[in-house]
């Protein structure tokens, strides 16, 4: 088992490699001349030559690469062009406050989509399952911004109930203060996502169901309820849950559009903003944060499945 | 032994029947109906669009900004006082065309990689697969903005972007699936009567795996709309004038006090197609499921 951790490790730390290089080369390709995002169109081109010659962008790329990346890891991920600010305690900020929304979104997805998939699985093509089944089919085609702009229009526009701005207006997040601008945006989050792991669920209590050993529990004579709760339910969940553990950090990372959508301060917006104004240390800074996040949680996830699959732990 | 004989021998004996007959069979079944009968609406749509619509695209009737629906503006006016209604059956057109051309680009892709990748295999294999995971390590959405970003906004850079992004996960699914062929026997006497190896591939193996992969285009040309239109949301999608029903949906955000329906419209026209392809895709490979 702890050779399985150690090489799963091992092969996160090359994809990452891997990504670092993706994400440099792709902020290299863009057609962006960092000194003039800095200085402005009005600068002298002298001005322009020596900031270039002064950041260093006049070096060969293997050396910037490294460069870049030693400074990555080292936590010092240089100044916003748009801002002018040092990155990292903006970056740290809106990290906090997508992570924030991102687990309330999974506290409402995973016993929804736990139980609709387990029954689904259970009444297999009767009418629970079909009426599951066609609600999940449903949740997952909805855009994620069509959900929240309808969520919108009932509970803010209709009802008066919740805020249909969720801006934090510059201050730090405070449950305790802002917890309602937080329920619309992780409703429409969980709405998005509760479909898919229905489905997992379903699928993944299905092959359980069929499998020898449920059969072999059920002519043994037992009560249908304990080879459901004992027998079947332990390994049922095992994939959903790793899953879910994977998508905690997709979550992070793309709630691009729903932050968008209620103006909530995330790492999504911060990333759509700095895409569209060419910020490319922003750029690379939070794609860098948020691809680690999910390959990381991938692992975590793996391992996590590991665990809890005798099959895997024993071998 | 005998649970590997079970599928040939429980398979019943059935007559080929040819495409049409095929294609015509479907239409018992109500949720590829349902599916088609959208698309089948939105084209019909984005053909007549022009000879249609009450308005120019990019008209604006003076004074009539952000109106609610009535008789002279079926859905409304918009920031400019352009009839929404015009700009949401004109915005069909790219809707309807883009997210195919893109698929069916990042399917020539990605079949292309797959099919290498998995017959040459070993080092090959090794390479092209780390580089697919490492890009679909990526959301979506952040790759498009990166690719976007880079090479800025227009209707030809949207498409390449989202080919890009779509093509590792088919490349992937092509792979296993040639992994799955190439041992089979066919393949085996393909290559002791000494073919070439891109007549085994594709006229051997790519026929063969042809279904899996149109199924699973269908579902990502749904993906491919839904994210267009958020492209579009996120302003950098397709670039005026041209309607972009995503960019409708947030230049109408701050004005849902006003008039809901402006933003609630275009909104509904994008779920309504990316439903139309997953119902179609969903009940497509029941039907395959169920045919085999």
């Amino acid at each position: 088992m702890l050779r399985f951790i150690l090489r799963r490790f091992v092969t996160l730390l090359i994809t990452m490699l891997a990504l670092s290089i993706l994400i440099f080369g792709l902020s290299e390709v863009l057609p962006i001349e960092p000194a003039l995002v800095i200085l402005g169109r009005e600068s002298t081109p002298e001005a322009r030559a020596a900031l270039s010659e002064e950041m260093g962008f006049n070096r060969p790329l293997p050396e910037r690469y490294v460069n870049w990346l030693v400074r990555f890891i080292s936590g010092d991920w240089g100044d916003s062009y748009r801002l002018g600010a040092p990155i990292q305690p903006l970056v740290m900020r809106r990290l906090l406050n997508s992570t924030i929304l991102a687990a309330l979104a999974l506290l409402i997805i995973s016993p929804i989509s736990l139980f609709l998939g387990v029954i689904a699985g259970l009444y297999r093509a009767r009418w629970p399952d079909r009426a599951i089944s066609a609600g999940s089919l449903l949740t997952i085609s909805l855009p994620d911004f069509v959900v929240g702009l309808l969520l919108i229009i009932i509970f803010s526009w209709w009802l008066k109930l919740l805020p249909a701005d969720s801006s934090l207006r510059g201050a730090d997040i405070d449950l305790a203060q802002h917890w309602r601008k937080l329920i619309l945006p992780a409703v429409t989050a969980a709405f998005v996502l509760v479909g898919y792991i229905t489905r997992v669920t379903r699928v993944s209590m299905i092959e359980v169901m069929d499998s020898p050993y449920i059969r072999t529990a059920i002519l043994k004579g037992l009560p249908y309820r304990t080879v459901i709760i004992r027998h079947a339910l332990r390994n049922a969940l095992i994939a959903p849950i790793a899953i879910i553990t994977t998508q905690f950090a997709w979550l992070v990372g793309g709630l691009i559009i729903i932050e968008q959508l209620f103006n909530y301060p995330g790492l999504g917006s911060l990333f759509a903003d700095a895409a569209r104004s060419n910020d490319l240390p922003m750029i690379a800074t939070s794609s860098m944060i948020t691809v680690s996040l999910i390959v990381f949680s991938q692992v975590i996830a793996d391992v996590l499945y590991g665990l809890l699959n005798p099959r895997i732990r024993f071998s | 032994m005998d649970q590997s004989l079970e599928p040939v021998l429980s398979q019943p004996v059935i007559q080929k029947k040819n495409l049409w007959q095929r294609v015509f069979a479907l239409r018992r079944n109500l949720t590829v109906l349902l599916g088609a009968s959208i698309l089948i609406f939105w084209v019909i749509i984005a053909i007549f669009a022009p000879s249609i619509v009450p308005y120019g695209i990019n008209e604006m009737a003076s004074g009539q900004v952000w109106k609610s629906p009535s008789v002279e503006h079926p859905f409304g006016t918009d920031n400019l006082g352009r009839d929404i209604f015009t700009r949401v059956l004109i915005g069909a057109r790219q809707m309807v065309v883009l997210p195919a051309l893109s698929v069916s680009l990042a399917v020539i892709i990605g079949t292309s990689i797959g099919l290498l990748s998995g017959y040459r295999g070993g080092w090959v294999d090794e390479i092209i697969m780390r580089v697919m995971d490492a890009v679909m390590a990526f959301p979506v959405l952040m790759l498009y903005l990166m690719i976007i970003a880079a090479v800025g906004a227009s209707v030809v850079n949207v498409v390449i972007a989202v080919a890009v992004a779509t093509a590792p996960a088919i490349s992937r699914l092509v792979r296993g699936l040639v992994l799955d062929l190439r041992s089979r026997e066919f393949v085996a006497a393909a290559r002791m009567r000494g073919e070439p190896t891109s007549y085994i591939l594709f006229r051997e193996i790519l026929p063969n795996a042809i279904n899996p992969i149109m199924v699973d285009a269908l579902v990502r040309i749904g993906y491919a709309s839904f994210s267009i239109s958020a492209l579009g949301f996120l302003g950098l999608g397709v670039p005026p004038p041209n309607p972009d029903w995503g960019g409708m949906v947030s230049e109408a955000r701050n004005a849902l006090i006003i008039t809901p329906t402006a933003p609630l419209l275009p909104a509904l026209a994008i779920a309504s197609l990316v439903i139309g392809f997953n119902l179609l895709a969903d009940g497509l490979s029941e039907v395959m499921r169920t045919e085999r």
